[in-house]
């Protein structure tokens, strides 16, 4: 079929359909449209987009004040130990992650506003557009402090001897303690995330099996500025602002198979763990301390067990 | 004696100017409804539907010297609508089989089964070909006509054509058992 013939039987095909001028029923009624009354005719309607932000901006206030009233409350959350006016000493500044109740019923609240507002559009890429957007957003705020927020700035431990870092290797550590003798681990963190941070305690989940040394305690410096030992006080729950930082004292115990010998080897810290908690979300958390601390234990300790072996059989004085 | 006469009233109030656009284009955007949509009754409530959005955003449009293709693109934001609703529950067109006379077929007969294998490939056109289609061969209007009331590029539009056209072409050959 030429291009001609086609067009001719297409325009004969739709000068069929051309029923000539407006009827003057469908003329009326939309002489009436500007009389109908404003709840049909005139009432404002907001995009869908504009729905579904506006929908993010109240769950966002709503949760938000929730989770701000919630963190005003120090101590409340998992079994933070903090109590002001305690000072550092074995036990003190422990948190553990409380359940995620809020966020969670935020996430089931914001996922209802988004089903609510995906069934209202019609199928087509408006409706995925809207789709991907609340995933995007729903996941965003799931995964929340996912990620380590904190990167160390100062450190400093005692008793310890500092081996500095060579091209291949960061700073070391090299404490040198007893059985069960105490030792104290100076950080400071600094919040790298764009969202404000909650500091809840050290993480006693994450202390390693058997006669190890670990963490017993955490305290922190009253002011940030003081970066020395004795500036130790109580710890408390403390919401770090982006671009913030805290000092922490990280009280140590060496543990039953700490010191040296000709079989023993060295048992490393190089993360601290932490619980912290952003937008409502109270996770366990490993900050790396960019340096090495290492504590010589004895490999011939009864209480070793197979498997417990963090440690790193080369000889302490290296 | 003083002679008087009646001095129109201005148009003033947002109600009446919309009326009176709408009247003015009313005849245009009907037959447009009409010609996409292949049902004059289904024409008159998309042409209502579409008076009613356009109430309600009247206010924000600046040109009233645009009202023509502003209305056009809302009408035919609800023809293809209706279309797409129309696919998923699928209609089939009786053919009627009148008689059109001098426009160069060879015999009735074979008019008609012209006509009813392009109407069947012109139904199982995407919405947006129907549509670009209909304003072209329908209601003749330029390229860039239909851009403007489609809200979508000259260069767009005319690959719809393009496109359309041999969809069309390919189904009419197979009707017709012939490869022209």
């Amino acid at each position: 079929m030429t291009d001609d013939r086609l067009e001719r039987s297409l325009r004969a095909l739709l000068g069929e359909r051309d029923p000539g001028p407006a009827p003057e029923g469908v003329r009326r009624l939309v002489a009436q449209v500007p009389n109908e009354p404003p709840a049909h005719a005139q009432r404002p309607r907001l995009g869908v987009l504009a729905q579904l932000a506006a929908a993010v901006v109240v769950i966002a206030v709503t949760g938000g004040f929730v989770l701000a009233t919630m963190s005003g409350r120090s101590g409340e959350s998992g079994e933070s130990t903090g109590a002001s006016g305690l000072p550092l000493r074995p036990g003190v500044g422990l948190a553990s992650p409380a359940a995620p109740v809020i966020p969670i019923v935020v996430v089931l609240l914001a996922g209802a506003v988004a089903v609510a507002l995906i069934v209202r559009v019609r199928p087509g890429p408006a409706r995925v557009a809207i789709a991907g957007i609340a995933v995007a957003l729903i996941s965003a705020y799931v995964s929340m402090g996912d990620r380590v927020a904190f990167r160390v700035i100062a450190f400093g431990a005692q008793p310890a001897d500092r081996l500095l870092a060579s091209e291949a290797t960061a700073d070391r550590y090299l404490v040198r303690v007893g059985q069960n003798e105490p030792y104290r681990l100076f950080v400071t963190i600094f919040n790298d995330a764009a969202e404000t941070v909650t500091v809840l305690g050290l993480d006693p989940g994450a202390a390693p099996p058997g006669p190890a040394p670990h963490f017993v305690g955490l305290g922190r410096t009253v002011d940030s500025l003081d970066m020395t030992f004795d500036a130790a006080g109580a710890f408390e729950p403390v919401g770090l602002a982006s671009g913030d930082w805290l000092s922490l004292i990280v009280l140590g115990n060496a543990g039953p198979c700490a010191g040296s010998n000709d079989t023993g080897g060295l048992f490393v810290h190089d993360t601290l763990p932490l619980v912290t908690r952003i937008a409502g979300w109270e996770r366990p958390i490993q900050v790396p301390l960019d340096v090495e601390v290492t504590i010589p234990v004895r490999g011939d300790c009864p209480e070793w067990s197979a498997g417990q072996s963090r440690i790193a059989l080369s000889n302490p004085g290296k | 004696m003083l002679a008087t006469r009646t001095i129109p009233r201005p148009v003033t109030s947002r109600a009446e100017a919309f009326s009176a656009l709408t009247d003015r284009h009313l005849d245009g955007a009907y037959r447009l409804a009409a010609v996409v949509l292949d049902d004059a009754l289904e024409a008159e409530d998309a042409v209502h539907d579409a008076a009613i959005a356009a109430w309600r955003s009247f206010p924000q449009l600046r040109d009233p010297a645009r009202f023509d293709a502003w209305f056009s693109r809302i009408v035919v934001n609800q023809c293809r609508d209706r279309l797409r609703a129309r696919r998923r529950r699928p209609v089939v067109a009786l053919i009627t089989g009148r008689d059109h006379g001098q426009d160069g077929m060879p015999d009735p007969s074979e008019r008609v089964a012209t006509r009813d294998a392009l109407g069947r490939a012109f139904s199982v056109l995407d919405p947006e070909e129907q549509i670009v289609v209909a304003m072209r061969f329908g209601r003749d209007l330029t390229v860039d006509d239909i851009a403007e009331r489609m809200g979508i590029p000259s260069g767009t539009v005319k690959s719809r054509l393009h496109h359309s056209l041999g969809r069309l072409r390919t189904a009419l050959a197979i009707a017709e058992g012939s490869d022209d």
